[in-house]
């Protein structure tokens, strides 16, 4: 990983990663939906 | 003897081999199993982890805080995994492979967090061997155990009285990897390796043959990744061919081995957890259940490949496409029949080359819930979701309350149970459904994704989606998944079906152990007797086919009827 990160540091063309912030967001919209269905369960 | 004759004997004899190899191997485990979980000491090493990570290791959790244990652990990992594809380029042994693309980075994340192990990708050419070590084979030791851990916290719903608790999630995972898969994974890797799997970190060879041509031949630690891949029931493989790949499954006996290896958990679970409730009968009920179903779907697939018709299978003496000749037809119907029950979804033979009964018996199984024996945890939990509705409708018969293991089962339990069994196929049929009703998606499906038009086509799409959703990872290979809607939608599916039955699951658990338990009276439906089994039988097979059979009409039947 630390490798990872110095080469990354030193890579000049880096683009702005829209798609990785839209499916990163994506992962956490999932496990909200579980949560709300945990929560949604706690009534039953 | 005619070659059918000896394929039926050849599988009478791999089959007796497993039922005696599991009959040995299922006390042995089952039995340390139920001791892992019940122990009070932790190891040294154990009580560092805890440390590190904060964790009060001899503190009981509730259900809910159970839950966001086994949620937030599996989203930290998700995350992981995603990090770890996307800056591959510039991780060591990258083996000058770019990084996957964000679609794929996200179902192949969602994929190996969730023991599903779908590839929408050809990993020998997509992942170098960090990716491959650090962020998979991880997965395939953490997501096994998070299963067994929530199987073993329902048990502790039947087992603890008026507690409200149900283990601590952070104590079954540790002991599941240490203890558990860690050991047996080393030992599995060691006989792998003995037989012809290859484990070195030699990238690509380029060699020359002896027609003078060029061919490159990819190495890497296969062995070590093969052994959890299956103990695991994970599935994911080092090669896109899977462990029909010779460096992955040498020869008819590695195949069997690894066969034995993904249902050695899955069988040795009702031992752990007839032993953990203090009446090892029950236990026996629940792997009898789950034996006859595996013993049904072998003799089924391999009757469908057998028998299959046109002059070509004939000759061959069955159907012989997509099948490897070292393996022959029993052995890759045993491999498939079994990783379809177990969610493990590893292929030593390609299920979309199978005849049309035989592909709609490995849809069929996967559509059973994973349940027989199911996934490492995935598939005891499953099948004991199943015992509640049976004990119901055995309660509703006699017009008693139900009652199971000293438990009732009132509402609220019955209620989960619904939720539990309606989760996957709403997944499975809502995915497979918007894939054909969306105008833009079904254009993409017919142009990039689906090689073969109509009902087998259709089969390739909702094959794909009762894998994801049951969390199986086995594919019908003629469909190309790695576009941005399969790719999104399966990862979503993927989570879902994994983790929104946990709910229900920990939910029931945590219920069961609010409660005290009742006596047993002349009206307590036995549940350890064969009476139960055949209900418990019928229930899974009532639940399947009302649930699946309009679907399966569409697809695999519509094929075999042409």
């Amino acid at each position: 990983m630390a490798i990872a990160i110095v080469r990354l540091r030193t890579h000049q063309r880096m683009e702005f990663p829209v798609l990785d912030i839209i499916y990163v967001i994506a992962i956490v919209a999932v496990a909200a939906v579980v949560l709300l269905v945990a929560k949604g369960v706690e009534k039953l | 003897m005619t070659p059918v004759a000896t394929e039926w004997l050849l599988l009478a004899a791999q089959l007796a081999t497993l039922i005696v190899l599991l009959g040995v191997g299922h006390v042995f485990l089952g039995d340390y199993m139920a001791r892992v979980y019940t122990a009070t000491k932790h190891l040294k090493v154990e009580r560092g982890f805890y440390r590190v990570i904060g964790a009060n290791g001899d503190g009981e959790q509730s259900w809910g805080a159970y839950l966001r244990s086994v949620l937030a652990f599996s989203v930290v990992g998700v995350l992981i995994v995603y990090l770890f594809q996307r800056i591959q380029t510039w991780l060591p042994w990258a083996l000058g492979l770019p990084q996957p693309s964000e679609p794929l980075s996200f179902n192949t994340a969602i994929s190996f967090v969730t023991n599903t192990n779908w590839q929408s990708y050809s990993p020998d050419t997509t992942l170098g061997y960090t990716v491959q070590l650090v962020a998979l084979a991880v997965q395939n030791f953490v997501s096994a155990a998070v299963g067994i851990a929530v199987a073993i916290a329902l048990v502790r719903g039947f087992m603890y009285r008026r507690t409200g608790t149900i283990g601590n999630f952070w104590v079954d995972l540790t002991r599941g990897v240490l203890r558990i898969l860690l050991p047996i994974s080393i030992v599995a890797a060691v006989i792998l390796i003995a037989c012809g799997v290859i484990q070195n970190f030699a990238g690509f060879q380029h060699v020359t043959t002896i027609t003078g041509s060029t061919a490159t031949i990819p190495g890497g630690p296969v062995a070590s990744q093969e052994a959890i891949k299956e103990l695991g029931t994970n599935g994911g493989g080092f090669f896109n061919a899977n462990s029909s790949h010779p460096f992955e499954n040498p020869s008819a006996w590695t195949s069997l081995f690894e066969v034995f290896l993904f249902l050695l958990i899955p069988f040795s679970l009702p031992r752990t957890f007839g032993r953990m409730v203090g009446d090892r009968r029950q236990g026996v009920a629940i792997v009898a259940t789950m034996a006859i179903f595996w013993l049904a779907s072998n003799v089924l697939l391999a009757w469908a490949e057998l028998s299959a018709s046109g002059i070509a299978p004939q000759l061959a003496g069955g159907a012989m496409e997509g099948k490897e000749d070292r393996f022959g037809i029993v052995a890759s119907t045993i491999f498939g029949a079994s990783t379809t029950l177990t969610s493990t979804g590893a292929v030593n033979s390609m299920h979309d080359s199978y005849t049309s009964l035989g592909g709609a018996v490995t849809l069929l199984d996967m559509m059973l819930g994973e349940v027989a024996p199911g996934g490492a945890g995935a598939g005891l939990y499953g099948i004991l979701m199943l015992a509640v509705i049976a004990v119901f409708v055995a309660g509703l018969m006699v017009g008693r309350t139900p009652e199971y293991l000293g438990k009732k089962i009132g509402p609220r339990e019955m209620k989960l149970a619904s939720l539990y069994i309606l989760t996957t196929p709403a997944l499975v049929l809502l995915g497979t459904g918007l894939s054909f009703a969306i105008p833009a998606v079904k254009a993409d499906l017919e142009k990039t994704s689906i090689w073969n038009p109509g009902s087998h086509g259709f089969s390739e799409v909702l094959y794909a989606f009762t894998s994801a959703a049951n969390n199986n990872g086995s594919a019908f290979a003629g469909i190309t998944a790695n576009t941005v809607w399969l790719n999104t939608a399966l990862g979503v599916v993927m989570f879902l079906g994994r983790f929104v039955p946990i709910v229900f699951v920990l939910a029931l658990a945590g219920s069961l152990a609010q409660q005290d338990k009742v006596p047993v009276t002349a009206g307590t439906l036995p549940t350890h007797r064969p009476q139960f089994v055949g209900l418990l039988i019928g229930t899974t097979l009532l639940v399947t086919a009302l649930t699946y059979f309009p679907v399966l009409a569409l697809g695999p039947l519509a094929e075999g009827l042409k």
